[in-house]
């Protein structure tokens, strides 16, 4: 399969999954109906839903399948390790615990982009950690188990704050910021994690060639005149960002990262920065995807993203655990 | 000490009672026939049913009430979209803790704030607990149901 086809059938994958999470609701209303409303504005209650609640949920969910995708398949070429993703080794749960400190101690109503700008900051911690404890040489099972020390730390002190909370509902999301969901989101959150988003994007974007010389290995690279400390600066910003932004609106997401690259890596000839692009563009399929999947099974109830994320991407990662069980 | 005390608030409470019965009457007496709707909307989506106190006060302001449109006669979790498609004339919501949470974002999401019809904030304490300031409740409602107009 060539790459411009590949990528052409990924965008239209991505439409088309966009229209139906726009179709999708509780509201018994046809989906050539809702379309109308929300491009014609009839000044009726229709218009209000698909402009207000279903649009800006569908465009955080290309937005934050970009950013985890993205980040699943650099964080993955750097450290050249199938299991490296935000998820599963602790870089959203450290995302999650700046948004929440951020939220519960009021510095997020200190200006515009302080909400995300704290979980960011939680994000460099956790990326710095990670790439500090099982960066290059490091290892795979190092990094997994750094990865879930991280994971059980971070998200003990989210518990923590969040029981602090004079709010008598904040306990209870505990399950929002480790699970994540869009429920009930609005323009106010797009406006809110686009801006540090795409700096995370654009930082990441630039990672492609260096990744691509890295699949040669480090010395290589070197060779070649690539300057790794920085390569690994402009990843720690551009992962940081991206994951941070997307939890800081919609929690912890886990396993976009891993499956996607998973799954796009032998349709881009093992290129580190055509899956790159790629898995942008899948990372943004895979999460509308399971959002239309917890609005269809359970309408109106808000089933955590996390849960349908988990059922596919755990099986995926106990599968590339069993293939690296025979490589060492 | 405990009698003679007891006796006294007896006097007071039927007097209290007395004032309470009487502002019902009068509220009772103006009702009128269109009835706009209102909605409570509370964190998580959670909207008290219609066989509750706020049912009650609705009703007795001149309200429709809209989770009795809707079959939530017990109350439970009510999705925004179809509250906003639902188009209250009216939605009341309590006032929000302190410290953030997620559950009551909900009550300040744009296409709840944009709704066309108004929008009533009432403490919990107006209207919890079936007490003699049920009647302020009552009236406050009904001074907003006024406001709204009398649609055709």
């Amino acid at each position: 399969m060539s790459f411009r086809f590949l990528i052409l059938s990924l965008t239209a994958l991505v439409a088309l999954l966009f229209a139906a999470s726009l179709v999708t609701g509780v509201a018994p209303v046809g989906p050539g109906e809702s379309l109308v409303a929300l491009i014609s504005d009839d000044g009726g209650p229709l218009t209000m839903v698909m402009r207000e609640i279903r649009l800006p949920r569908a465009i955080l969910a290309v937005m934050i399948g970009v950013s985890l995708g993205l980040s699943g398949a650099a964080m993955q070429g750097f450290l050249r390790n199938p299991l490296a993703e935000p998820g599963l080794i602790g870089v959203s749960s450290s995302a999650a615990l700046g948004a929440v400190l951020a939220l519960q101690s009021g510095f997020a109503m200190a200006f515009t982009l302080a909400l995300p700008f704290a979980a960011l900051l939680g994000a460099v911690i956790g990326v710095a950690m990670i790439l500090f404890l099982a960066g290059p040489g490091g290892g795979a099972f190092t990094l997994i188990l750094a990865g879930i020390a991280l994971s059980a730390l971070t998200a003990a002190l989210t518990s923590l704050l969040l029981n602090l909370s004079p709010n008598p509902f904040a306990a209870n999301e505990i399950v929002f910021w480790m699970m994540g969901s869009l429920a009930d989101r609005s323009f106010d959150h797009v406006w809110m994690a686009l801006p540090i988003m795409a700096f995370g994007w654009l930082a990441l974007a630039r990672t492609g060639r260096g990744l691509e010389a890295l699949t040669l290995g480090e010395d290589a690279a070197a060779s070649m005149g690539f300057d790794l400390s920085r390569l690994r600066l402009v990843l720690l910003g551009g992962v940081a960002a991206s994951v941070g932004a997307a939890t800081a609106v919609a929690g912890a997401i886990g396993f976009v990262g891993l499956v996607v690259p998973h799954v796009l890596r032998p349709l881009v000839g093992g290129s580190s920065s055509r899956l790159l692009l790629a898995s942008a563009l899948g990372g943004a399929a895979l999460l509308l995807a399971a959002d239309v999947a917890v609005r269809l099974v359970l309408p109106g109830r808000d089933l955590k993203l996390g849960v349908v994320m988990a059922l596919v991407g755990a099986p995926i990662s106990l599968h590339l655990i069993w293939r690296m069980r025979g490589q060492s | 000490m405990t009698w003679v005390l007891s006796f006294d608030q007896q006097g007071r409470a039927a007097a209290m009672l007395a004032r309470f019965d009487a502002g019902l009457a009068q509220l009772a007496d103006a009702v009128p026939a269109h009835r706009p709707t209102a909605a409570t909307y509370a964190a998580n989506g959670y909207t008290p049913g219609a066989n509750s106190l706020s049912g009650d006060i609705i009703r007795a302001a001149g309200f429709s009430h809209l989770a009795a449109e809707l079959g939530l006669t017990h109350g439970g979790f009510l999705p925004l979209e179809a509250l906003i498609l639902a188009a209250p004339d009216l939605v009341v919501v309590g006032e929000t803790y302190s410290g953030n949470s997620r559950a009551e974002e909900i009550l300040s999401h744009p296409a709840l704030t944009q709704l066309r019809g108004g929008r009533e904030t009432l403490e919990d304490r107006d209207w919890v607990c079936g007490l003699p300031s049920v009647v302020d409740a009552v009236t406050r409602m009904r001074v907003a149901r006024d406001s709204i107009g009398v649609a055709p």
